[in-house]
């Protein structure tokens, strides 16, 4: 009932259509691109030396992923601030949590529409996209290759933890909508220039660990099974190539997220209370 | 309640009213309320942290028995001006706290208090601007003089002669970043209902400045405070030379931008409607 | 559209507020719809069901929304020339929120520095508006701990505060309990009294009758009517209402209130429909309230029937509109 009613206040939204579709034409990008390494007929019409342009591989996955991650923060700063604010500013939690409604209950129904829409952008197009490869490919691929798969779907889910939780426990504390996208903007970018000056100013990678980008990108490269120099993790704004620095074992970057993903739902549970008292 | 022992005096002694008085008391109010605990705990936060990354670098540095001095060099602090200070710290500080003067009051549903004073409405939101200024030249340039400060105590170098003059130096364009971040940011909370994302457009624009043609790149704030920037930062590998300017000529230009935005912003303010359906 | 009860007598030479041929359109929702008006001292009431454009109509005349049409003064001026209007004009909005972490006295007191007054007088001022409204005690808590009593009150010390001659009142008595009410409308009484004007909104036509000199009916945005309290309250009186009575044995009172009569000979109850369930209940109709409540209090104190609750069944304004001014006038 929650998730419905969550999905009916959002779906008017003229900018959800838009992100919506630009994640469905990056999808048909990428499908184009996978399609026309099998197409001879096109590669020769078009003169294109198409697998060498664009190999089709973990990075050619990792890419897709990372254009689909940027819009789904914005469905995130689009979605989950208005569907808890609006409560929360009505004082209506005290209606719904008197009700036969846990907060676990609450919460799921309030995310669960965020949750559908993150996935239509991130895993669910990115397992299409692998299978249509791996239909294409046949002789194997797809099983030679199922750690791809895999790292489209934890990859999404660790997207998915690192915005979305954020953005449900920042909706509560700041509890007004407007407060919330600030402060949710602020989280997307102000950590990972902060963690670029500590890893410029100590040359250390360590400071990747601020930064909730950089440890997306970390757990990414480790599941994507990318250790190429170029592809460890960038510091911001890219000045200062970290080739000659060890990067953050991957372990570390898990463990992060999951402390950072337990915090925020520390405070979801919190903030959560059906009516706040005022002192005098 | 006592209808008639405390009776008013309508036509007894009443006591004078002075316009001057009441606008000098809105404006001590909207400044009291732009630096109040609730609302600018985290412009506080975000104001010191620039200092606080020097210190904690510097002790870092002792801690593994390094020289400071050496890591936190003047180029260093021209990045971290450039990169934390005025990308960062004045962009989002003044994006939240020049929104929230107009927008936080229509999602807080307070702007009929202000409408119901016997004070001209472009007055009013002359008056909201000006305390917004004041808040932000306090915290960001204050901001800016203790993250100076904090490098000079880092490197046991006090400040003398020139050095003093580059303080005041990146002071002053911290200052002239408020104006003209503040006005626009103003602007967006008075005309626009959902400001934050055009104000995330506005930060992607001021971003890739450096990719722009050089006629595009005058379009922008961060253009005219490199031009004044008291240190050297490096140019970027790839993108277009910025062109040149006369230092009085960026100072003019960003004098006539915050001039011009916070205009529009006060007679927009002036014609807003009290109708809060729709803000959350 | 507009219903022929007569206009009240003694009306003063200069309006205190005038609208003419006023309209306002929120895109293609009409908010009201060519009100011409005329508002002068004492009490006047809004009336009008929710939605009818009560509160539309206040904003426009304290100018926090300007009409789409029409023309407004208000004390002889424009709402928008503020520093003329609004040392004069108080307005209690239907909004019923503070900024955050305000306190009872500080945020009186600040509007009164606003008005530009000086420190001594505005803590001067303050003290006797809290007292006026019965507020001193609690004025040194936070607002959000307030009641919505005490909310209403202190909203109306902020405007009290300054003495403005004419004060704007969007249901004021919303949320106060019969006591706060009875003490409220004392207070608009006395201050009616002084010389100033009040124009209070109301959906409850009976909450505000026994105060009221003059009486403004909206309807869908339209003026549905106007007059003095006394040709609306006649009209009223005529009006037969209906009650729903949760009662143990409705069976009973149905006979007791159809026995009985009124002074005028007429039956204190014309219409009675029992009900079982969900609960045992009595839906009846009375033209003379006032006389079956007398009864009705003489057969509870005998000790012949009891009673659990008493609702109107209808309260709101449709029912007196229906009516005073049939169906088209609705």
């Amino acid at each position: 009932m929650l998730a419905r009613l969550s999905w009916k206040q959002v779906r008017g939204s003229r900018l959800l259509m838009g992100l919506l579709s630009a994640a469905a034409i990056s999808w048909l990008v990428f499908a184009i691109l996978i399609y026309l390494h099998f197409n001879t007929g096109a590669i020769e019409l078009l003169n294109l030396v198409v697998s060498r342009l664009v190999p089709i591989n973990s990075r050619f996955f990792l890419t897709f992923l990372g254009i689909q991650a940027v819009l789904a923060f914005f469905l995130v700063l689009l979605l989950v601030p208005p569907v808890f604010s609006r409560d929360l500013a009505h004082q209506a939690l005290a209606y719904y949590l008197s009700r036969p409604l846990s907060k676990l209950e609450y919460a799921w129904g309030k995310l669960a529409v965020a949750a559908g829409l993150l996935s239509a952008v991130t895993w669910i197009p990115g397992l299409l996209l692998f299978g249509l490869q791996a239909g294409l490919e046949g002789q194997g691929w797809g099983r030679q290759h199922a750690h791809i798969a895999v790292a489209l779907f934890l990859g999404s889910l660790i997207w998915m933890a690192v915005i979305a939780l954020p953005a449900a426990a920042l909706s509560t504390w700041m509890r007004r909508r407007l407060s919330a996208t600030a402060a949710l903007l602020g989280w997307f970018f102000v950590p990972g220039i902060i963690a670029g000056i500590i890893n410029r100013g100590l040359t250390t990678p360590w400071g990747n660990l601020f930064s909730p980008l950089s440890l997306a990108r970390i757990a990414w490269l480790a599941l994507f099974q990318i250790t190429t120099p170029s592809a460890h993790p960038v510091l911001h704004h890219g000045r200062m190539p970290l080739q000659a620095i060890k990067p953050v074992p991957a372990w570390c970057a898990y463990l992060t997220i999951t402390m950072l993903a337990a915090v925020c739902i520390a405070i979801l549970w919190r903030r959560l209370e059906p009516i706040r008292g005022v002192r005098g | 309640m006592n209808s008639s022992a405390a009776s008013l005096t309508h036509d007894a002694f009443r006591p004078q009213r002075d316009a001057g008085r009441g606008f000098r008391a809105w404006l001590a109010y909207e400044f009291k309320r732009a630096l109040a605990p609730r609302r600018a705990g985290a412009l506080v936060a975000l104001a010191l942290l620039p200092a606080a990354i020097i210190l904690l670098l510097g002790w870092v540095a002792r801690w593994h028995g390094d020289n400071p001095a050496s890591m936190l060099s003047p180029g260093f602090y021209a990045r971290l001006f450039d990169e934390l200070l005025l990308r960062t710290v004045v962009f989002f500080g003044c994006a939240w706290l020049f929104i929230q003067l107009v927008r936080g009051e229509l999602t807080a549903r307070t702007l009929h208090y202000a409408w119901l004073v016997p004070v001209r409405r472009t007055r009013l939101g002359g008056g909201k601007f000006l305390a917004g200024m004041g808040a932000a030249l306090l915290l960001f340039g204050g901001g800016t003089l203790l993250s100076r400060l904090a490098i000079e105590y880092m490197r046991d170098l006090p400040p003398a002669g020139a050095e003093w003059g580059t303080l005041g130096g990146y002071v002053g364009v911290a200052a002239l970043a408020c104006l003209g971040y503040g006005a626009v940011f103003f602007l967006l909370g008075a005309g626009v209902r959902q400001p934050l994302f055009p104000a995330l457009a506005f930060y992607g624009w001021e971003q890739i400045n450096f990719l722009l043609p050089p006629w595009l790149q005058r379009c922008s704030i961060i253009y005219y405070l490199h031009a004044l920037h008291p240190g050297s930062i490096p140019q970027h590998e790839w993108g277009f030379v910025p062109p040149p300017i006369s230092y009085g000529a960026a100072i003019a230009w960003l004098l006539g931008i915050g001039a011009l935005s916070a205009w529009l912003g006060v007679r927009r303010f002036a014609r807003l409607e009290i109708s809060y359906g729709g803000e959350e | 559209m507009s219903a022929s009860i007569p206009m009240a007598a003694g009306r003063e030479a200069e309006p205190m507020i005038r609208l003419e041929s006023v309209s306002r359109f929120y895109g293609d929702v009409l908010g009201v719809n060519r009100i011409s008006l005329e508002v002068s001292g004492g009490i006047t009431s809004l009336i009008g069901p929710n939605g009818a454009g009560k509160s539309t109509l206040m904003n426009l005349i304290a100018g926090l929304i300007p009409p789409t049409r029409g023309r407004i003064t208000v004390l002889g001026v424009t709402p928008s020339e503020a520093e003329s209007l609004f040392p004069q004009l108080g307005f209690c909005t239907q909004y019923d929120v503070f900024p955050a972490g305000a306190r009872g006295r500080d945020w009186v007191r600040q509007n009164l520095l606003w008005h530009g007054y000086s420190r001594g007088d505005a803590a001067a001022m303050c003290e006797r508006a809290l007292a006026r409204v019965g507020m001193t005690a609690a004025a040194a808590k936070k607002l959000e701990s307030y009641s919505k009593g005490m909310r209403q009150r202190i909203r109306l010390a902020q405007i009290l505060a300054f003495e403005p001659r004419l004060l704007i009142l969007d249901e004021p008595l919303n949320g106060l309990d019969p006591l706060a009410r009875t003490e409220m409308a004392a207070l608009f009484r006395s201050l009616a009294a002084e010389g100033r004007g009040l124009l209070i909104s109301s959906h409850i036509l009976h909450e505000v009758e026994a105060m009221s000199d003059r009486v403004i009916l909206l309807r869908d945005g339209y003026l549905a009517g106007e007059g003095g309290i006394g040709s609306v309250r006649e009209e009223i009186q005529e009006h037969e209402l209906q009650w729903l009575v949760r009662c143990p044995k409705p069976a009973r009172l149905a006979a007791l209130g159809l026995e009985a009569r009124a002074e005028n000979g007429r039956p204190l109850i014309n219409q009675a429909r029992v009900f079982d369930r969900p609960e045992p209940a009595l839906l009846l109709g009375t033209p003379a309230p006032a006389a079956f409540f007398l009864a009705l209090n003489a057969w509870i104190a005998r000790g012949e029937i009891e009673v659990e609750t008493i609702t109107p069944a209808d309260d709101d304004l449709d029912a007196v509109y229906r009516y005073l001014f049939g169906q088209e006038g609705a």
